[in-house]
């Protein structure tokens, strides 16, 4: 029997190009909030768009019919240590260090992890620094990060250039962290 | 599903599209990737040409230049290549491109937020001009081990007075971190690779590297701090035979038989510009 996990036919080249694109951009100018599919869940269209039977996934179980899906298309399944893609809920980000992080001489070799937060804004507002911040700097605010991420983040930056690279979803849309950019907390008073 | 579109099958894009998000991740990095053979030789584009097609979408319109011009051969070809496989529309106009694929010039246009400028790159490791092996290389960049390269450069400055390094494919250093090869672009253009608003992205395909720069990335051509770059801006009174142009980068045209020299503007979309203004004047 064969199971046909993905019916979009011809039309998933454009759907994919198209994601793909918004996720580029959210990429290049991390903080910035990016609808990648109008109406559809951001985590799974970034799985959709980049993930395949060549790259290791580790899902968590709060995304079981994910995973089910992923499991029959033949998309191997990994351990956190190990995996190229993760997929989780943004309070498990108190802990990043367990995801690879590449090496030296392989610094792309690091998982990218999908988190799926409360919200993009609301949440307390984060000064980015780095590259793709241009001038006026960027503030972002996630909602439902745990309070241990900002320092997760930090030891991240410190292992530069390896780290693990972050993309935040919450409904349709989605922003991302690569490793390069900096987290600072923009009112300390305000805490 | 048998039908492609821009040339490529969807998972060489797949592939491609997972090594440009890391290569943005880890500025100025090369990122092996698989340089999927294209209908053209090696040599000729090929890792440009993979990034345009993992790129390319129908809302795109597509902006080709080699050394600069819209017209020469390669750009022209390339130009119809995606125009036959992905039906986008194209224009010579930087402003009015979404996708910009270019050789050795950066465009002298203001580039945009949102662009994205795909450059075809020969020989993307700078650390290959003084170690021949890759292995080796590699190694340097990962321990951000570029002492030879300044020692090289010191040798010159101190030296017989030639200049060994090129007034092209000068290396920079990306971030502080990662010296990066700017492609064979002139010496000059590696100030408009620094803090660009644009997403550059940098395709080798016969050495399957692809590295890129995210947009505001500070890009410094290597120099000492009492020695600082020299950009090499001509000295002799060149100008464009065109447009009259004396501060543009010029290209040589022709030697006369008095011994003189004809140049003319190397980016055809500026000097186009540059006359038009001069015809509404």
């Amino acid at each position: 029997m064969k199971i046909e996990i993905d019916q979009r036919g011809a039309d998933r080249i454009h759907e994919d190009q198209r994601a793909f694109r918004r996720l580029l951009e959210a990429f290049s100018y991390p903080g910035k909030v990016v609808v990648l599919a109008e109406g559809q869940a951001a985590h799974a269209v970034v799985l959709s768009t980049l993930a395949d039977t060549t790259t290791p996934l580790w899902i968590d179980e709060s995304f079981a019919d994910i995973r089910d899906r992923a499991v029959a298309a033949r998309w191997p399944m990994a351990d956190r240590a190990s995996c190229t893609f993760a997929l989780c809920r943004g309070e498990m980000l108190d802990r990043i260090d367990v995801f690879p992080k590449g090496t030296p001489a392989d610094p792309h070799l690091s998982a990218t992890v999908i988190a799926e937060v409360t919200g993009l804004s609301g949440g307390a507002a984060l000064n980015l620094s780095g590259p793709g911040i241009g001038p006026g700097a960027r503030t972002f605010a996630p909602l439902g990060l745990p309070a241990a991420f900002l320092a997760q983040w930090t030891c991240n930056n410190a292992a530069y250039p390896l780290g693990i690279d972050l993309i935040l979803t919450a409904g349709d849309r989605c922003a991302c962290l690569p490793r390069s950019v900096r987290l600072e907390i923009s009112d300390v008073r305000s805490r | 599903m048998t039908e492609t579109f821009a040339y490529l099958d969807e998972d060489s894009k797949r592939s491609v599209r997972r090594t440009i998000l890391k290569a943005l991740a880890v500025p100025g990095y090369q990122v092996p990737f698989i340089a999927p053979e294209m209908p053209i030789a090696y040599g000729w584009g090929v890792g440009g040409m993979v990034v345009t097609a993992s790129l390319i979408g129908e809302d795109d319109r597509l902006k080709v230049t080699d050394h600069g011009s819209d017209e020469t051969v390669n750009a022209v070809n390339i130009r119809a290549f995606f125009t036959r496989t992905a039906f986008v529309a194209t224009t010579t106009l930087t402003r009015e491109a979404t996708l910009i694929q270019v050789r050795q010039r950066v465009p002298e246009a203001m580039l945009a937020e949102g662009q994205v400028v795909v450059y075809q790159v020969p020989r993307p490791d700078p650390l290959r001009a003084f170690v021949s092996s890759a292995g080796e290389a590699a190694r340097m960049h990962a321990a951000a081990d570029y002492g030879r390269v300044y020692t090289r450069l010191f040798e010159e400055r101190t030296g017989s007075g030639s200049i060994a390094q090129p007034g092209y494919d000068y290396p920079a250093m990306v971030v502080g971190r990662y010296l990066m090869s700017p492609s064979p672009i002139p010496k000059r253009d590696n100030a408009r690779l620094d803090n660009s608003p644009a997403i550059q992205i940098f395709g080798a395909a016969r050495e399957r590297r692809l590295y890129a720069l995210p947009p505001y990335t500070r890009v410094e051509s290597i120099a000492f701090e009492d020695v600082p770059f020299d950009p090499g801006y001509p000295s002799d009174g060149r100008r464009c035979v065109i447009c009259g142009c004396t501060t543009s980068h010029l290209d040589h045209l022709l030697l006369k038989d008095d011994g003189t020299s004809e140049w003319v503007c190397s980016d055809t979309e500026c000097c186009a510009e540059r006359m038009e203004e001069a015809a509404s004047a």
